[in-house]
């Protein structure tokens, strides 16, 4: 049984996009993730990030529970309409050049090894908007929390999934936050809460619509 | 946080390559989706190419302040300066104290992103990709290019065609040269013409350059620094075929901080030995 457990006020956070997602359909777009990522990056987090503990931001999110330990924040996954499906290419040249005149070796081979030729493919998706609702315990914070994510998804240091504008209103759908992967045994294991990667953070989960 | 609005007009046809079709290299363009649904299909430069450019300026700026001798680095140290370097070990401890030695010897690294060992951090520097002012990426450009004459035309009035030769030296004096040497040498070169797919001179486009809230100020003034290597006289040359004089722009828009590059330029002086032990100890 999911239950709220801090209140908040629902609203509806829209992203305006100018360059496609990439790799945006292997798993849902998360909005706890980048807001979890602004916190850290404004100096927020509780403690380091370590292969076993994974500290919590303070998020002006509500959060739920399912009565067995588990809880996460009350966002919604990324409601989006794909306009088209690309792709886009990221390449890595080895530095040759650079390699002849300061390393002693006799061969670079291209196709070998961790510093070889890359030319790498990644799919990608055009939207015009990402849309979340979300319980919001502070909307001010939230969208002060929201200014320093410029960009959404992969290959975003080059360029990808950027963010213009970012907007959060205030609704009237109390609900529509649970259209996300929430605890259930019966479920595949999936993340509960940012950072999703992390082991700790892996429950069996379905996905629910209000 | 910082960020820097670049705006290029073309000086030269730039040719940023996607493959080839026969004897044509293609340019790259990007799959768009405007706002009234339709598609299109627009030439880019991409950010990652940018974004490569500013690490490359840094990379040569390091080893000639440095006096790094030839033969003197491993092909991994390279790699780390100009590529980023890659994960060659496994392992689940994340080297803080490394990550703390980095940014105050090398911040460039912190700046640009690298991986060593077996972790992999993540830069404080987001480059944009370089779009062309056209009617088709109207709907994206910053309200200052609104106006800009070119954005009531289609990308395809700025596409066009160049070529270039590759000479055969078969029944030229130098293959009699080759022939009255005694050797028996048939000359393995073949006659050319390649085409090439370019933007024309004259196009322009935009793009930014951004530091995320993380970079320290030393990121900052380092990207100054970068910046004034890489386009310090306000003109700058993308994507290929820039050795035969594609892709040369001018440049509005390049941050300058008086001292900057002075004060990196000392920074890695002051600090040589510590510099090259730290390269030295992240490829290991």
């Amino acid at each position: 049984m999911i239950t709220v457990a801090s209140g908040g006020e629902p609203v509806v956070v829209t992203a305006r996009l100018t360059e496609p997602i990439v790799d945006a359909e292997r798993h849902p777009i998360m909005l706890d993730g980048p807001l979890a990522w602004a916190a850290a990056q404004l100096g927020m987090a509780p403690g380091p990030l370590t292969p076993e503990h994974a500290p919590d931001m303070p998020l002006p999110l509500a959060r739920w529970e399912d009565g067995d330990g588990v809880w996460g924040w009350c966002v919604s996954a990324a409601i989006y309409t794909p306009t088209r499906h690309t792709a886009v290419q990221l390449r890595r040249k080895p530095a040759t050049a650079a390699m002849a005149r300061y390393a002693p070796d006799r061969r670079h081979h291209l196709a070998l090894g961790p510093h070889k030729a890359r030319d790498t493919t990644l799919p990608a998706v055009w939207a015009r908007y990402l849309v979340w609702h979300a319980l919001t315990t502070d909307i001010n914070q939230l969208a002060d929390l929201l200014k320093p994510v410029t960009h959404i998804g992969k290959a975003h240091a080059a360029g990808y999934g950027r963010v213009t504008t970012w907007t959060v209103m205030p609704a009237d759908a109390p609900d529509a936050w649970m259209a996300r992967p929430l605890p259930d045994r019966a479920g595949i294991l999936q993340g509960v809460r940012a950072p999703y990667w992390h082991p700790t953070r892996r429950h069996p989960c379905t996905w629910r619509n209000p | 946080m910082t960020t820097i609005d670049l705006t290029l007009t073309l000086t030269s046809p730039l040719h940023h390559g996607s493959g080839s079709a026969g004897n044509t290299s293609l340019l790259r363009t990007q799959d768009i989706v405007l706002p009234d649904g339709r598609q299109a299909a627009v030439p880019f430069v991409s950010g990652n190419s940018l974004r490569h450019q500013l690490r490359d300026a840094l990379a040569w700026h390091t080893v000639a302040t440095l006096a790094v001798e030839p033969g003197s680095l491993s092909k991994a140290a390279v790699d780390l300066l100009w590529s980023g370097g890659a994960i060659t070990s496994t392992g689940s401890q994340v080297d803080l104290a490394m990550a703390r030695r980095v940014e105050e010897t090398y911040p460039a690294l912190g700046l640009l992103g690298y991986a060593a060992q077996s972790d992999m951090t993540a830069g404080t520097l987001r480059v944009s990709n370089l779009h062309l002012v056209c009617a088709e990426n109207a709907w994206r450009l910053p309200d200052r290019l609104a106006g800009h004459n070119h954005v009531s035309r289609p990308a395809g009035m700025f596409r066009g065609e160049e070529f270039g030769t590759r000479h055969d030296v078969a029944s030229t004096p130098v293959d009699r040269l080759v022939q009255t040497a005694g050797e028996i040498v048939q000359p393995g070169t073949t006659q050319m013409i390649y085409d090439l797919q370019v933007l024309k001179p004259g196009s322009v486009l935009w793009g930014e350059i951004s530091l995320t809230p993380a970079a320290t100020e030393q990121h900052g003034r380092l990207l100054y620094a970068a910046m004034e290597l890489l386009a310090g006289d306000c003109t700058i040359a993308l994507a290929a075929k820039t050795a035969v004089g594609y892709g040369r722009a001018t440049v509005d828009g390049v941050p300058y901080l008086e001292g900057a590059l002075d004060e990196w330029t000392q920074h890695l002086t002051d600090n040589a030995d510590d510099v090259l032990q730290l390269i030295k100890d992240l490829t290991k």
